[in-house]
């Protein structure tokens, strides 16, 4: 399995060596745990970011010490974290001195931060000498851009496009959520397995809509790991379009609106407002705590994601057929 | 640009409101929500055999709260979609949601293919993937992309207009005015309807981009986070490794003033913004809660600069529950047909001071609102 790390700004990106820099958790202190990373629920993703790399490196020793081979860099989630070009260019020289392969990650945009992208698009496409690069689009226009305009680009069909449940829901601790039973004869238990069969059988199942994303050029999808798992093709049906999965950071929703923004500028966290953003979620961390399964969720900035718990071992033991781990050393937010 | 075409610009047309109906609305409701102004409705169609397999969660169309919000027997929803073309309307039916997998397939087409027959006006999509399958399956019924097709951008729309038999572009909520004009400007050369939402729950999330499970059963991750205290901290300085591996060797220095926790535990704590308390609002008119809980959302304010913009189709969502649809219905036409409707026009509507001042209860953001 091909193993890439994944830097939303290039500040993170140029102290990789700290991001990869392991702890094992389990000898901390208790007390470190109360004072560290137990007053508030967002402090408690720098735990989880130490419970992942741990999980790595474990992976790595299983794979005969395979290392990182690929930088994903740029940002899925908010038009306003958008790297800038100059900021892309360094991230692409300093991957390219590591030996390494690039990925640009974008996110949905609107057609303001279309031509934003395009930009970024334009300098990536002249230092890279017009060769192939992997380019991850979260948006239908983000890709028929590239296509249009940067054919040598190598779209990958990011994990936004792929809207598989996350199984994420507020519930009771430990207890599975309630189903809605009105009107319907069939049992909880029967109707719970039939969901949870269908939570793993999406899109990517389907053969006609994988032949849809060939003609489009996508060679490879990123996908989020599920607590359900997913039904993909073996390798033996189907070859053609490769699978991604991040680790240890779930998507599961976001939104335009965002409850770190609104920390000064009210508004903010609940509607769009037009104008730049003062971009509080990179100094501040807002967040809800809920009540949900054994794994925590947390918001970063305008998005909840989900820590990976047990379940991620399918994932990395090869359950699936993932050809390729992202590994988030910290939320890319 | 010439002067006809920025007389066209400048002109407010008369929208249609799209209702969204369900098997609990009576022939005698619709017939009375068109005479108050509704001109198209849409729905949503969930057969036993599909509820009684899968339940309500798993998505026939983005509305999984349970059968009070769907059509769930053929004959009554071919007996309204007969009722709603004769009182000279449009109803299109919604297929909007997320991912439809692979195994469920069979049973959709089944579905779809059996209500196209009905022959609805539209069908109201969001997953690419069933748009790919629709055009298999010979159904060629025109196409609006739902909010989940997350149109953000033109390039977006033009890329679905392409390949499929679009007629109408449901902007996604989460936008602000000046990026709707831009996108409706940039389509000028398709021939496309567009529609808003401006009344009732309007998601904390975007919708497009929310992948939590809903239920008509216990609580929802959005409602229960919108609801929940909010904590804020600061993110963690760049050498917490060091301190907690400072922590490991030498636990017991810790505890000393100016140790590495002891200087940690102090700047975490230093210069936190406080979570905002809402301002008390002096209740003018109805109280908020009452007026939050009956309404939830409001962009009626945005209506007339919606409608100068091009707007066609303003949407009335509220599937589900029918005492509300009405009220909603009388609340949007008033102001849609109102030429010089403003903010105050608006407000003396709804009647609330304290609910027009929550800024959690907007649709849109506007600066003289």
């Amino acid at each position: 399995m091909e193993l890439a790390i994944y830097f939303a700004n290039i500040k993170a990106l140029l102290d990789i060596d700290e991001a990869l820099r392991s702890i094992d958790p389990d000898k901390l202190p208790g007390f470190v745990n109360t004072m560290m990373f137990g007053s508030d629920t967002s402090l408690r993703e720098y735990y989880a970011n130490l419970v992942g790399l741990k999980w790595i490196e474990a992976l790595q020793e299983e794979n005969e010490g395979r290392q990182f081979s690929r930088i994903y860099f740029g940002q899925e989630f908010c038009e306003h974290l958008i790297p800038p070009p100059e900021d892309l260019e360094q991230a692409y020289y300093y991957c390219m001195q590591l030996g390494w392969d690039f990925t640009y990650v974008t996110g949905y945009v609107t057609d303001a931060g279309l031509e934003t992208l395009q930009k970024n698009l334009t300098m990536l496409s002249n230092c890279h000498g017009g060769e192939e690069i992997e380019v991850v689009v979260n948006d239908w226009g983000a890709l028929r851009v590239l296509r249009r305009d940067f054919p040598a680009m190598k779209p990958v069909l990011g994990r936004l496009l792929h809207k598989q449940k996350r199984l994420a829901r507020n519930t009771t601790l430990r207890s599975p959520p309630p189903i809605n039973t009105d009107g319907i004869k069939t049992s909880e238990a029967d109707l719970r397995v039939a969901q949870i069969g269908a939570y793993r059988d999406t899109c990517m199942a389907n053969p006609a809509w994988r032949e849809e994303l060939l003609a489009l050029g996508v060679e490879r999808a990123d996908l989020d790991m599920a607590p359900q798992g997913v039904v993909l093709p073996s390798l033996e049906e189907d070859d053609r379009l490769a699978f991604s999965c991040y680790y240890p950071w779930g998507y599961v929703a976001g939104g335009r609106n965002c409850l770190t923004a609104g920390m000064i500028e009210p508004a903010r966290e609940f509607l769009v407002v037009d104008g730049s953003c003062g971009r509080p979620c990179q100094h501040y961390n807002k967040s809800a705590d809920l009540s949900h399964y054994d794994d925590p969720v947390i918001q970063r900035g305008n998005s909840v994601f989900l820590f990976h718990g047990e379940y991620a071992a399918a994932y990395m033991q090869g359950k699936f057929p993932f050809s390729r781990l992202v590994f988030e050393p910290y939320i890319p937010i | 640009m010439s002067s006809e075409e920025a007389a066209k610009k400048n002109s407010v047309h008369a929208p249609v409101l799209s209702t969204g109906i369900d098997c609990l609305d009576s022939p005698e409701l619709i017939d009375l929500m068109v005479k108050t102004g509704a001109g198209e409705f849409f729905a949503g169609f969930i057969p036993v055999e599909w509820s009684e397999r899968f339940g309500w969660e798993i998505e026939m169309n983005r509305r999984t709260f349970g059968g009070s919000s769907q059509y769930t027997r053929l004959e009554e929803l071919q007996d309204v979609i007969h009722t709603v073309h004769q009182a000279g309307c449009r109803i299109n039916l919604a297929l909007n949601g997320h991912d439809y997998g692979a195994e469920r397939l069979d049973m959709v087409r089944d579905i779809v293919c059996t209500v196209d027959k009905l022959n609805p006006d539209a069908f109201i999509v969001a997953d690419p993937a069933l748009m790919v399958m629709l055009e298999k399956w010979g159904v060629d019924r025109p196409l609006h992309l739902s909010t989940g097709a997350a149109c953000f951008n033109s390039e977006t729309v033009r890329y679905f207009c392409e390949r499929h038999n679009v007629r109408r572009v449901v902007i996604p909520r989460k936008f602000t005015l000046p990026e709707m004009g831009r996108l409706m400007d940039r389509l000028g050369d398709l021939d496309l309807e567009f529609e808003v939402m401006v009344i009732g729950y309007r998601c904390h999330f975007n919708d497009e981009l929310c992948f939590s499970l809903h239920s008509g059963a216990g609580s929802n991750l959005c409602t229960e986070f919108v609801k929940a205290p909010k904590q804020i901290s600061k993110r963690m300085p760049d050498n917490w490794k060091e301190i907690a591996e400072d922590a490991i060797e030498s636990p017991i220095r810790q505890f000393e003033e100016g140790s590495p926790m002891d200087v940690f535990c102090s700047d975490m704590a230093r210069d936190v913004p406080e979570v905002p308390r809402p301002e008390k609002v002096v209740e003018l008119g109805t109280n908020s809660v009452v007026s939050a809980t009956f309404y939830n959302n409001c962009g009626l304010c945005a209506i007339p600069e919606l409608l100068r913009m091009g707007v066609q189709v303003l949407k009335v969502p509220a599937r589900g529950a029918s005492w509300q649809k009405v009220p909603y219905l009388r609340a949007v036409r008033t102001i849609a047909d109102d030429p010089a409707a403003d903010a105050s026009t608006c407000q003396a509507l709804i009647n609330s001071a304290g609910f027009c001042d929550l800024p959690e209860t907007c649709y849109y953001h506007l600066d003289n609102a």
